[in-house]
C-alpha cells in the first residue's frame, strides 16, 4: 500500500517528468513530502503564475508537457493566467493543484477555490480527483491529452485527503478515450485538391503559425516551400519556423507585421495556412483578403478551420504529415514570376536602423543582439513595444522565438526563458522585455539566482507603457493616461540586489561592447537599454 | 432523499451554466436537470432533481436563491406533484419476438412509433419509477438505444 502522493510521484516519473515548477502550500504538502524523495527536480518560483510560464517555456523547447504545481485557493487562481496563456498558444502543460479535503468541498473552507470551474475556459481538459485509485489513469490521460492533437494545458486538482489515501498501486494501461482521437494523416482527397490548387495557382503564398512547432515540422516546411518555390509569411506564433534571412521568408504579417507580408496576402491567389488561427492581429479585416484568393487551411483542430477566414480546402491533420503527403503527390508550379518579384521587393526593404538622438535604437539593437548570439539561440520576447521590435527585427536562424502570441501576457519572457534554459541548458537564451513587463516578473530574478539559471535579460526602458501610449496617441487624441512608469526602481540595482551583474546603456555606440560583455558572462546577466519614450513600435 | 426543485429563472444566456456550475462547485448530486422556456418569454423553468438530506437541500435552495437570475424556487413535495418522464427506446425485435414485445409494450402503456424488420422504437410517458421498471422489462429483448428526459414536474 502506498499513498496517493507516492502514486502521483511514481506516475510522473513514469511519464518521464524530470522537473516541476511550483510553489508549495498546505493542501499540496503530502505531494511535496514525497516529491522531495524522488529524482524529479523542483524549481521553486516566486509567484505561481510564473510556475505556469516556466513550464510553458520548458514545454516549447523540450517538446513534451511542462509540469507545474501549486497549492489550492490563491495558489491555484494565480496559475490561471499561465493556463490561459498556454491555452491560447497551444502549449502542452500538466498543472497539478492541491485542493481542500474532498469532504469539505463546496463549503468555502480556508483556501478553497473551484479551480476546475474557474480554469474551465482555459484548459483543454481538467480533473478533480475524488479517489486515489483513479490517479494512475488520470495522470496518464492528462499527459496524453496535453501532448496529442492540438496541445494544451490539462489541470489535475487533487484534494489533500486523496493525496493521503492509501491504495494498492498499479500503473494504468493504455489510454483509451472514446471521443478523443485526433486526426493525424490528411484526407487523400483533400491532398489531391490542394495539389490541383497549387498547380493552377499563379501567386501562391504560405502563412505559417505556431502549429508547425507542435507538429515539429520546420524542416518539412522548409523543404515544402523550397521545392515548390512558394514564399512564406508567418504569424507572431510562427516566427522562427523559417530563418528570417531565408530568401522565401517575407516576415510576419498583421497589424504589426511587414507591409510586404500583408501585401502578399492581399495579392495572393492561393493562401496555404498551416497551423494558424489567423486572429484579428494577423489579418485585421478577413473580408479584405484578396477576392480571388483561394484558401487552403491545414490544422489539426477542425474547429479552427473556417473560424476566422472562409476556407476553400480544409485539411485536418498534423502539419508535418500533411506537408509530406502534399509533396509526395508532386504538385507543380507553373510560374515563378510572383516569387521572384517578392524576393526582389524583400531585398529592397529599407531598415530603420539609424542612431537616435536619445537612447538606443531598439530595432537595430535587437537585430544586433540576435546576430551576436549563437545561431541556435532561443529568443523570448515579452509583450508591448518590445514584442513588436523583436518580432520584426530579431534575426532568427536555427533557434526559436518564444512569445505570448495569443494572450499577449505581459511578464512571460523571463519565466519562459527560465523554462527554456532548463529544458536545454546548452542553448543561449535571451529574454527581452520592457520596463512595464519587467516589473510583472522581476520576482523571478530570485528563482534565477537560487537555481543558477544562466539566461540573458534585456530590459528596454522608456519609463512608459509604450504600446498603450501609442494607442492613446493614435486613437484617443493623444490623451496620455496611466502609462507613466515613474516610481520604477533602478533596474540594474535591482538585479545587483539579487546578485545578478548588469549594465545600463543609453546609446548605440555602446551596444556592441555591452552585448559582448553580456554574452561573455558565463552566468545570468541583465542589460538595461534606455529608449526614447517617443520611439514607435513600427 | 430525492427532491424535485422547480425554479423560475431569467431567460438569458448563461443561466443554465451558472446554476449547473453552482451544483458542480458545491458537489450537489443532480439526478436530472431540465430547462425550458415558459409562456412568458422573459423566464425559463428549470426542473432539477437533486439528492440530499434536509440540510443539503436547504443549502441548495439558499445557494440558488443567491443567484441574481433565480426568481423563485419551490421544493415540490411528492404528494402535491404531477411529474412525468418521456422515453424513447429502440429495441431489437425480429419476427419471432415482435408480437410478444408489442404485448409487453401495451401493458406498459408504451406506444410503437416506428417499426422495421429488426427493431421497434417505443415512446412512453410515465412516472420516473414506472419508466425505470419498463427499461428493466425490455432489457432481455436487447435495447439498441435509449433516450429519456429528466423529470418535469408541476405542483397540483
Amino acid at each position: 500500500m502506498i499513498t496517493g502522493a507516492e502514486a502521483i510521484v511514481r506516475c510522473l516519473e513514469n511519464e518521464g517528468v524530470d522537473i516541476i515548477f511550483g510553489y508549495p502550500g498546505a493542501t499540496i504538502a503530502p505531494l511535496y513530502d514525497k516529491l522531495s524523495k524522488s529524482s524529479i527536480r523542483h524549481i521553486l518560483v516566486r509567484h505561481e503564475q510564473h510556475a505556469g510560464h516556466e513550464a510553458s517555456g520548458y514545454a516549447r523547447i523540450k517538446k513534451r508537457p511542462g509540469v507545474c504545481m501549486t497549492t489550492s485557493g490563491p495558489g491555484a487562481t494565480n496559475l490561471i493566467t499561465a493556463l490561459a496563456t498556454a491555452y491560447m498558444d497551444s502549449v502542452p502543460l500538466v498543472a497539478i493543484t492541491g485542493q481542500v479535503s474532498s469532504d469539505l468541498l463546496g463549503r468555502d473552507v480556508f483556501q478553497e477555490a473551484d479551480i476546475t470551474g474557474a480554469a474551465e475556459p482555459f484548459t483543454k481538459y481538467s480533473y478533480l480527483v475524488k479517489d486515489a485509485l483513479d490517479l494512475p489513469r488520470i495522470i496518464k490521460e492528462a499527459f496524453h491529452i496535453a501532448s496529442t492533437g492540438r496541445p494544451g494545458p490539462v489541470l489535475i486538482d487533487i484534494p489533500v485527503n486523496v493525496q493521503q489515501q492509501r491504495i494498492d498501486f498499479s500503473f494504468a494501461g493504455e489510454v483509451n478515450l472514446r471521443g478523443y482521437k485526433p486526426t493525424i494523416k490528411g484526407h487523400t482527397g483533400q491532398i489531391k485538391r490542394v495539389c490541383k490548387a497549387i498547380n493552377s495557382a499563379e501567386q501562391p503564398l504560405i502563412c505559417v503559425g505556431g502549429g508547425i512547432f507542435a507538429a515539429d515540422g520546420q524542416a518539412e516546411l522548409k523543404r515544402f516551400c523550397e521545392t515548390l518555390n512558394i514564399p512564406v509569411v508567418s504569424t507572431m506564433m510562427g516566427i522562427s519556423a523559417m530563418p528570417s534571412a531565408h530568401p522565401l521568408f517575407m516576415g510576419m504579417l498583421g497589424m504589426h507585421g511587414k507591409t510586404i507580408a500583408n501585401q502578399a496576402i492581399t495579392d495572393s491567389d492561393l493562401l496555404i495556412i498551416i497551423g494558424a488561427r489567423v486572429s484579428d492581429r494577423a489579418v485585421l479585416f478577413p473580408a479584405h483578403v484578396g477576392k480571388n484568393t483561394k484558401i487552403v487551411h491545414i490544422d489539426i483542430d477542425p474547429a479552427e478551420i473556417g473560424k476566422n477566414l472562409s476556407t476553400l480546402i480544409p485539411v485536418v491533420g498534423d502539419a508535418k504529415e500533411i506537408l509530406i503527403q502534399i509533396l509526395e503527390a508532386e504538385p507543380v508550379r507553373k510560374s515563378e514570376e510572383w516569387t521572384n518579384s517578392l524576393k526582389a521587393k524583400k531585398e529592397k526593404l529599407v531598415l530603420d536602423y539609424g542612431p537616435r538622438e536619445n537612447g538606443i535604437n531598439p530595432k537595430a539593437f535587437v537585430n544586433q543582439l540576435s546576430r551576436s548570439l549563437p545561431e541556435d539561440h532561443i529568443y523570448c520576447a515579452d509583450v508591448g513595444q518590445n514584442q513588436i521590435w523583436s518580432a520584426a527585427n530579431c534575426e532568427v536562424r536555427t533557434g526559436r522565438f518564444l512569445t505570448s502570441g495569443g494572450m499577449g501576457t505581459m511578464g512571460y519572457s523571463i519565466p519562459a526563458a527560465i523554462g527554456a534554459k532548463i529544458a536545454d541548458p546548452d542553448k543561449a537564451v535571451v529574454a527581452v522585455c520592457g520596463d512595464g513587463s519587467f516589473q510583472m516578473q522581476m520576482m523571478e530574478l530570485a528563482t534565477i539566482s537560487q537555481h543558477g539559471v544562466g539566461i540573458k535579460i534585456v530590459v528596454m526602458k522608456n519609463n512608459k507603457l509604450g504600446l498603450v501610449k501609442e494607442i492613446q496617441k493614435k486613437s484617443y487624441k493623444n490623451n496620455e493616461c496611466a502609462v507613466d512608469l515613474s516610481g520604477s526602481p533602478d533596474i540594474v540595482a535591482i538585479a545587483k540586489a539579487y546578485g545578478i551583474p548588469g549594465r545600463r546603456i543609453d546609446n548605440m555606440d555602446e551596444a556592441e561592447d555591452a552585448i559582448a560583455e553580456m554574452l561573455s558572462c558565463q552566468c545570468v546577466y541583465l542589460l538595461e537599454c534606455i529608449v526614447d519614450e517617443n520611439e514607435s513600435s513600427m | 432523499m430525492k427532491h424535485v426543485l422547480s425554479a423560475l429563472v431569467n431567460n438569458s444566456p448563461g443561466v443554465t451554466s451558472r446554476v449547473s456550475g453552482l451544483f458542480r462547485r458545491r458537489g450537489y448530486n443532480i439526478d436530472s436537470f431540465i430547462g425550458s422556456s415558459t409562456e412568458d418569454e422573459r423566464f425559463s423553468r428549470l426542473t432539477i432533481v437533486v439528492r440530499g438530506d434536509d440540510v443539503v437541500i436547504a443549502q441548495v435552495r439558499s445557494q440558488m436563491e443567491k443567484l441574481e437570475d433565480v426568481i423563485a424556487i419551490e421544493d415540490i413535495k411528492p404528494e402535491a406533484m404531477i411529474s412525468k418522464v418521456l422515453l424513447f427506446m429502440k429495441v431489437k425485435a425480429d419476427i419471432n419476438d415482435r408480437v410478444g414485445i408489442i404485448v409487453v409494450a401495451s401493458a406498459c402503456n408504451a406506444k410503437v412509433i416506428e417499426m422495421s424488420k429488426d427493431y421497434m422504437i417505443f415512446e412512453a410517458l410515465d412516472t420516473e419509477e414506472r419508466i425505470s421498471e419498463m427499461i428493466e422489462i425490455f432489457k432481455p429483448y436487447g435495447i439498441i438505444e435509449l433516450v429519456k428526459t429528466g423529470v418535469v414536474a408541476m405542483k397540483r
